[in-house]
């Protein structure tokens, strides 16, 4: 069976290189080259041809010079600085506690993953009216013997929305993270625990002298997984806020730029969309390197 | 070793799917429309099988939920199965006349379509630059202050509401915000001071009935939903400065300048109206909560209107069906009213327009037409014609747009008559010269949205306190702002 994947290696994988030149290479190709033009969706701007409405970098020009885009900028760097320290926290926490239980372990697994099944938009509805009626009237607000002005009208406040949008991500994907985080903590052999306790060590040293070293194969996963998808995350924001109160992220921003002006500047649209994916690619590749070099092994 | 020509037939099987589409087929249908309206998607399906019945031709109709329309028929479009009659909004004609999709009317090969093209009023002919002529209305939509006729006639013990609507239309301002304080007075205390409209005395009842006790504010208001006062409200200054849409196109940016004094006004007609705007238990205030999805949305305010928690809403002859499906009772005593902003002659400066006029007007609009495409075969276009002009002309397809898609025809007159009374109220008005165009088309595409209604709601709606004039005047000159810098993407 080796034998066979070996000799039709290049056979078997023509399919997915077709699909991936068809559905990524070719229109990210086409996205650069439009991105330099007046592009307006169903036609060239004053051209038969995207050759002949090639307007240089105006697109990205007027991109850098868009309050929308650079405040949109802001935000999601923000977002995605509290949502991943948050994220990280609290699955890491949820990890450690999950493998310390003795009875149930699964059954904690299956109800913290759960939120991840559930789609953006739809979890997006669901916590809007969490925050707006559950939050804001019920617990800390209203009628409540316990009021927190924090947690009052959290979408309606831009610094408030960073933590309302974090916290409904965390409560979505923490689960998620909390299996690769699980199976880090699994992976650490006992001995060494067991050789610090001998050492006298305590568990705020084992932790950070065992624990955080030796998970470091699975912070780079769950980093990166949590930075991009923070740094991507759309649905969730469309559905809480729709941007308003200052709380647009750049995907939303990409969205709506294409219904912003009639007929639609697809061409400014693709040239923050270029941007966009040279950003993520960027911090990614950033993050990646950097805690692929903590790694060790045990 | 079989395993090996399942592989392979795998391979070469995804590749041809990846590569299928390419090849040639025949059409199986005569007709493509792609549909712009969701909600007559249903009676189109309807009506191309009577097409189909009558003449043989099968149409094939296509419709995308309204947001993501235009997406849709970008990529469709260009596609080999291409629409040949597709629906444009009035600005949205500027892409497809660009791209060369939309065809004229001097290209119309069916005579009698080319009449109906050119019957068309010059107020509601689909251009670009103020030339050529597109398409086809759809129909006619609008939106006022809408009443609960019965309502009023229990409140203000009166029999003859069309009295009523006749002196509300001509009164100033100032009686109507004395009506709506008196009616807040009595929705309150169970009784009211009088007010005049138009001169004459109306006398508010003592004490509630059975019919008035579940009112809890004068006004039902969608603060939740920018589109409701970011595309309406936001009309009115526009109405006032501009006169048509290619005149929102056509001016240079300085007379957006003129826009500052109306859209301070429209503002304190917003401020005033959220004072008396009823709530699902009582009153609802400014506040956070006022723009609480879960309490003020479209459908919360329909309902407040439909339950008699509300004796007025501002919205369009659209929310009829809405209404009729929480009361059937309150809405065939739908009627509409104009929305009254105090505009003076300084402020009121398009063309043709008069305060008095504003004052007594409503705003009605097409919201989309017909478009042929050019890029069609002239065979396919033929076909094309022929669907159109027996949709719009004959018995059977004038029926459809009456009664199955409740639409009131653009060229509607006295004999014209629907279950909706508001749309038949647009009838009347548009017969009494009582119309206001859509200039509001033709403004920057989100300035509705993303600036006007934006500042309202994120500014305005959630401050419990009075506005100050200062805040007013600093949004209307970032509405201007805005509005500006939206033109230079002409």
């Amino acid at each position: 069976m080796e034998n066979f994947y070996k000799r039709w290696f290049k056979i078997l994988v023509i399919p997915a290189v077709i699909l991936f030149f068809v559905v990524i290479i070719i229109p990210f190709i086409m996205g650069i080259t439009y991105s330099f033009t007046a592009w307006r969706g169903s036609y060239f701007k004053g051209s038969e041809n995207w050759w002949g409405a090639l307007v240089g970098v105006t697109n990205y020009i007027k991109v850098f010079r868009s309050e929308k885009f650079l405040s949109a900028l802001v935000f999601t760097v923000k977002f995605t600085v509290v949502a991943v320290i948050i994220k990280n926290i609290a699955s890491l926490g949820m990890a450690m506690m999950v493998k310390k239980v003795s009875a149930g372990k699964g059954f904690f697994r299956t109800v913290f993953f759960f939120p991840n099944l559930l789609g953006g938009l739809a979890m997006g509805f669901v916590w809007s009216f969490i925050f707006q009626n559950i939050f804001s009237l019920v617990l800390f607000g209203g009628e409540s013997a316990i009021k927190i002005p924090f947690l009052c009208d959290m979408l309606q406040d831009p610094n408030k929305a960073i933590f309302a949008m974090a916290l409904m991500a965390t409560w979505q994907s923490a689960g998620y993270m909390l299996l690769i985080y699980l199976n880090g903590l699994n992976n650490i052999p006992d001995d060494l625990y067991e050789a610090a306790s001998i050492d006298g060590a305590t568990p705020w040293q084992k932790f950070k002298n065992i624990t955080l070293p030796m998970l470091m194969p699975a912070f780079t996963i769950v980093f990166f997984l949590t930075l991009s998808q923070s740094f991507k995350m759309l649905d969730e924001n469309l559905a809480l806020t729709s941007g308003n109160f200052g709380t647009r992220m750049l995907s939303l921003q990409i969205l709506l730029s294409t219904r912003e002006n009639i007929p639609a500047n697809y061409g400014m649209a693709q040239a923050q969309a270029i941007i966009f994916f040279i950003l993520i690619a960027v911090i990614s590749v950033a993050q990646v390197t950097v805690t692929k070099r903590k790694e060790i092994e045990a | 070793m079989r395993a090996k020509y399942i592989g392979i037939a795998a391979a070469i099987g995804l590749t041809a799917i990846t590569v299928s589409g390419c090849g040639e087929r025949e059409k199986d249908y005569d007709v493509y429309f792609f549909n712009g309206k969701s909600e007559i998607a249903e009676s189109l399906e309807s009506v191309a099988d009577e097409y189909e019945a009558e003449t043989g031709k099968k149409v094939k109709v296509f419709t995308v939920g309204t947001s993501e329309s235009s997406e849709t028929l970008r990529s469709e479009i260009k596609s080999k199965d291409y629409p040949t009659v597709f629906a444009s909004n009035a600005i949205g004609i500027e892409e497809w006349k660009s791209a060369g999709f939309a065809m004229d009317a001097s290209e119309v090969q069916n005579p009698q379509l080319k009449a109906l093209y050119e019957s068309i009023p010059d107020s509601m002919k689909l251009e670009f630059e103020g030339k050529g002529n597109y398409g086809i209305p759809y129909n006619i939509e609008g939106y006022g202050l809408i009443a609960n006729k019965k309502m009023l006639a229990e409140i203000l013990e009166t029999d003859d509401i069309d009295q009523f609507k006749q002196d509300y239309k001509a009164a100033s301002y100032t009686e109507f915000q004395n009506m709506i304080e008196s009616l807040d007075s009595y929705i309150k205390n169970g009784s009211g001071k009088d007010f005049t409209l138009n001169g004459q005395t109306y006398h508010i009842r003592s004490g509630k009935t059975a019919y008035t006790g579940s009112l809890t504010g004068v006004l039902a208001i969608a603060g939740a939903e920018k589109w409701t006062y970011g595309n309406h409200y936001g009309n009115f200054p526009i109405s006032a400065v501009y006169s048509t849409i290619y005149d929102v196109r056509e001016s240079g940016p300085e007379k957006a300048d003129s826009l500052k004094e109306p859209i301070v006004k429209s503002l304190k007609e917003l401020e005033f109206a959220t004072n008396y705007a009823a709530g699902a238990d009582g009153p609802i205030g400014r506040g956070a909560q006022f723009i609480n999805s879960t309490a003020t949305g479209y459908d919360q305010a329909i309902q407040m209107l439909a339950e008699k928690k509300a004796i007025f809403m501002k919205n369009g002859n659209w929310i009829y069906s809405n209404v009729q499906k929480i009361s059937e009772e309150t809405a065939k005593n739908l009627i509409m009213l104009p929305v009254k902003v105090s505009f003076d002659e300084n402020d009121v400066t398009a063309d043709g327009m008069t305060p008095e006029k504003m004052n007594r007007s409503i705003p009605e609009f097409v919201s989309q037409y017909y478009v042929i495409n050019a890029k069609a075969t002239a065979e396919e276009r033929k076909d094309a014609e022929d669907f159109v002009y027996w949709l719009n002309t004959s018995e059977k397809g004038l029926d459809f747009i009456i009664n199955d898609f409740a639409f009131v025809p653009f060229n509607a007159d006295e004999n014209t008559q629907l279950d909706n009374p508001l749309s038949n109220d647009l009838i009347e008005y548009k017969l009494a010269d009582g119309l206001l165009a859509n200039p509001f088309d033709a403004a920057p595409a989100s300035w509705g949205l993303e600036s006007y209604g934006k500042y309202v709601m994120e500014e305005l709606f959630v401050q419990k306190e009075n506005w100050s004039d200062k805040q007013l005047n600093e949004i209307a000159e970032k509405c201007i702002k805005d509005w500006k810098s939206g033109m230079e993407e002409w």
